[in-house]
């Protein structure tokens, strides 16, 4: 039944394709004007016609916004394109169901820790063909950020619609009142930690999910895989100094977690000024000015171990494999993460650009400094498992039934499972 | 007038037959909706499911390689596996003794002739009607360590039970892996507890009055009455309630997704089996490992309503 689904949509695919004007074959006369036409004509980079339906999970109110004017400004560039954009609640549940039945948008997010599976399974076109009619630079976007995207077969399933790293946020005011300087290596983050702590506030917010303290991981030196994600490598002395350095917060109090803390996420903790400093991205800055704005916070680059080293979180755009207009779905795409697409989506600050060539937003210094060094959160399939396996041995060690070795045991344990 | 009344008598039965035979066909086209249906999506899902659980099956590629009972030896070498059994069974083992008992105790009361009896039958039927997804986050607030349950608990003072288990005054309930699972079956024992009510009070409509005339003739009291004659005759309603309590507690997912998130967090202590079956297809998109894991459920969903049949009798009657 889903073969002959599969066969027939391939065939209408070619039918489209056959009867179509193929990728770019209207473009030659505007290559040659060299610059976009106006609203008057279908500019370059239009390829296709008809309904786009765009997907990804809900916006908040302002980023609902953004997306409505990049959507009018794209539709006023493609006049021959709608845009049917349909947010989908619980996204990654909506998807699968969507990929089972093969009617899937045309373009639509993905998380990058999910697109290893996404891939893997043939949820999502590859780009090549595209981005080499398109003549699309691809250089432009920080490769950290294009390579989470790139498939076994080197092939690029999505361009990253925006990125962030992970920084150091404090409080200011607790630090000047403490009289400590915002800490740039492991042990003035201990001391900092140790001299921010009083009967009120704790000094550090620290996760137990893996999202964090792999960050301190690599700045130990020690890794999850091997570079291509054949072998595991997380049980190291590395490794091992990084869980007990993260731990010892937890140990003597200077860290907590945020159910001890009753908060929802350390963001939360940190608006709330129940703890001077924690590690989030560009993401936590909207919600700090919105629903905390009389709280003070200033960012730092993530304090520094043997290495300097950071986690880096991005999601694309992509294309489905089983989508009906995947030419003007390509348009949309490339208009997206193009330089004005993606200005007016970081234009608030509410994300940061994955390509080098759209300015920042003021203030941003520190999450864009990682930019150099940052490790893309993104690993094999068979991922959740992992990473699974580690926030639950690093939350039974910091209830004080476990530690560093169950946690390398069981993470290591899980990540066999992922090469095999 | 005897031919006439022959002739009536088999032109009437005549009739009848075709009545019988019209009445019959009408049934079964009413029946043929709801059973088409039944066959499609859950006797055909059921099947499909044991056909994808032998292979490693792509959600848009389909079958990708004939593994036999390849998922069931991963699954079972899976520790993850094994905690989410041994949470679920251990929520049965405790859910649904404690759901029955109060199930039954609140049918008892609600069925004496009392002022106000519609309203406590409503009352306690309330929590069941709510969606258990919001019932669960606000038990996710009264549960934190700064929330409703623990500022109770500080005003008992010295009188707290859980204080005494040495248990912190700001304890996290639900973030702290021993009681977070502890804490979703006390959620979820009170939030059903109507439900099985009124399975119990249908039940005890059943009883015969005369039975309870004669018992208080011998002289019989009340509490006599109700070890001697109404739960031994509620035997069919134990069999009912307890097979329907046994089957929803062993597929117990939303309190605890609801509460620990897809990853059963804290330390999978709300890892049950049906959230690792969603875990498998939403995370790993393993469809075929995710369907043996489904298999296994079955199956001891399955053995356990057999034994129960064993202990209850046959299935119940209803008169």
């Amino acid at each position: 039944m889903r073969q002959k689904l599969l066969v027939s949509s391939f065939g209408m695919l070619l039918l489209l394709a056959a009867c179509a004007p193929g990728p770019g074959a209207s473009a030659p006369d505007s290559e040659e004007s060299g610059a976009p036409q106006g609203s008057g004509g279908a500019a370059a980079e239009c390829l296709g016609e008809g309904t786009v339906i765009f997907s990804g999970w809900e916006a908040g109110p302002a980023e609902g916004d953004l997306l409505e004017q990049m959507i009018a400004d794209f539709e006023e560039r493609c006049p021959n394109i709608t845009v049917d954009y349909q947010p989908a609640a619980d996204y990654d549940a909506a998807m699968i169901a969507n990929f089972s039945a093969a009617t899937v948008p045309d373009t639509f997010y993905v998380n990058s820790t999910r697109a290893p599976e996404w891939i893997d399974e043939g949820f999502l076109l590859p780009l090549d063909d595209y981005l080499s009619q398109a003549g699309v630079d691809v250089s432009t976007f920080y490769p950290n950020y294009l390579d989470a995207f790139k498939g076994p077969d080197g092939q690029i399933y999505g361009l990253p619609k925006d990125a962030s790293t992970l920084v150091l946020f404090y409080n200011p005011d607790m630090l000047e009142a403490a009289g400590v300087e915002p800490p740039t290596n492991w042990e003035e983050l201990q001391s900092a930690a140790e001299a921010l702590t009083s009967d009120d506030v704790t000094g550090l917010c620290l996760q137990t999910g893996l999202d964090r303290a792999l960050a301190f991981v690599y700045q130990a030196g020690g890794s999850i895989y091997n570079e291509d994600f054949t072998e595991v490598t997380f049980d190291s002395p590395e490794t091992r100094e990084a869980l007990d350095y993260y731990l010892s917060f937890f140990e003597n109090d200077t860290g907590q977690t945020p159910v001890e803390l009753g908060s929802d996420w350390c963001g939360q903790a940190f608006g709330e000024e129940k703890v001077a400093m924690t590690f989030e991205g560009n993401w936590l800055i909207p919600t700090l000015e919105d629903t905390y704005p009389d709280v003070p916070f200033e960012m730092a680059e993530m304090p520094q171990g043997k290495e300097q080293a950071t986690l880096a979180f991005t999601v694309s755009y992509s294309i489905g494999a089983d989508s009906e207009n995947p030419d003007a779905g390509w348009s949309l795409l490339s208009y997206l993460t193009g330089p004005e697409g993606m200005e007016t989506w970081t234009s608030l600050g509410l994300a940061l650009p994955a390509r080098s060539d759209v300015a920042v937003p003021e203030g941003r210094d520190a999450l864009i400094a990682g930019n150099d060094y940052a490790r893309p959160w993104r690993f094999t399939s068979g991922f959740g498992d992992v990473e699974s396996a580690f926030n639950n041995a690093m939350t039974a060690a910091v209830e004080g039934t476990g530690g560093t070795d169950e946690i390398v045991q069981a993470t290591s344990e899980a990540a066999q499972g992922t090469v095999e | 007038m005897t031919t006439r009344t022959e002739a009536t008598a088999s032109e009437r039965g005549g009739s009848l037959r075709q009545q019988h035979v019209a009445e019959a066909l009408a049934g079964y086209a009413f029946v043929a909706i709801p059973m088409v249906l039944f066959l499609i999506f859950n006797v055909g899902a059921i099947l499909f499911a044991f056909v994808i659980s032998v292979f490693d099956w792509g959600i848009r590629a389909g079958p990708r390689e004939f593994l036999g009972f390849g998922n069931f030896e991963d699954a079972l070498a899976n520790p993850v596996f094994w905690k989410s059994v041994g949470n679920t069974v251990r929520y049965t083992v405790i859910v649904v003794p404690c759901q029955m008992a109060l199930g039954l105790f609140l049918a008892v009361i609600v069925n004496q002739k009392i002022r106000g009896q519609t309203f406590f039958r409503a009352a306690f039927y309330f929590p069941a009607i709510a969606s258990s997804a919001a019932i669960t986050v606000l038990f996710i607030y009264i549960m934190q360590p700064e929330g409703l349950f623990n500022s109770f608990r500080n005003v008992l003072g010295p009188l707290d039970p859980f204080g005494a288990l040495g248990i912190a005054e700001n304890h996290p309930w639900l973030g702290h892996s021993t009681t977070a699972l502890e804490s979703v079956m006390a959620l979820n024992i009170w939030t059903t507890s109507g439900t099985m009510m009124l399975f119990y009070l249908a039940s005890l409509q059943t009883i015969p009055r005369e039975t309870y005339e004669a018992a208080e003739m011998d002289g019989a009291n009340a509490w006599d009455a109700f070890w001697r004659i109404t739960f031994p005759l509620l035997r069919p309603g134990h069999f009912f309630v307890a097979t329907i309590s046994v089957i929803g507690s062993l597929q117990i997912f939303d309190q605890a997704f609801v509460a620990g998130g897809l990853s059963g967090e804290p330390n999978n202590a709300l890892s049950t089996m049906v959230l690792f079956i969603a875990r498998q297809v939403r995370e790993n998109v393993d469809m075929g490992f995710a369907a043996a894991v489904g298999v296994l459920l079955f199956f001891l969903i399955m053995a356990v309503t057999l034994v129960q049949r064993r202990l209850f009798g046959a299935a119940p009657t209803w008169y």
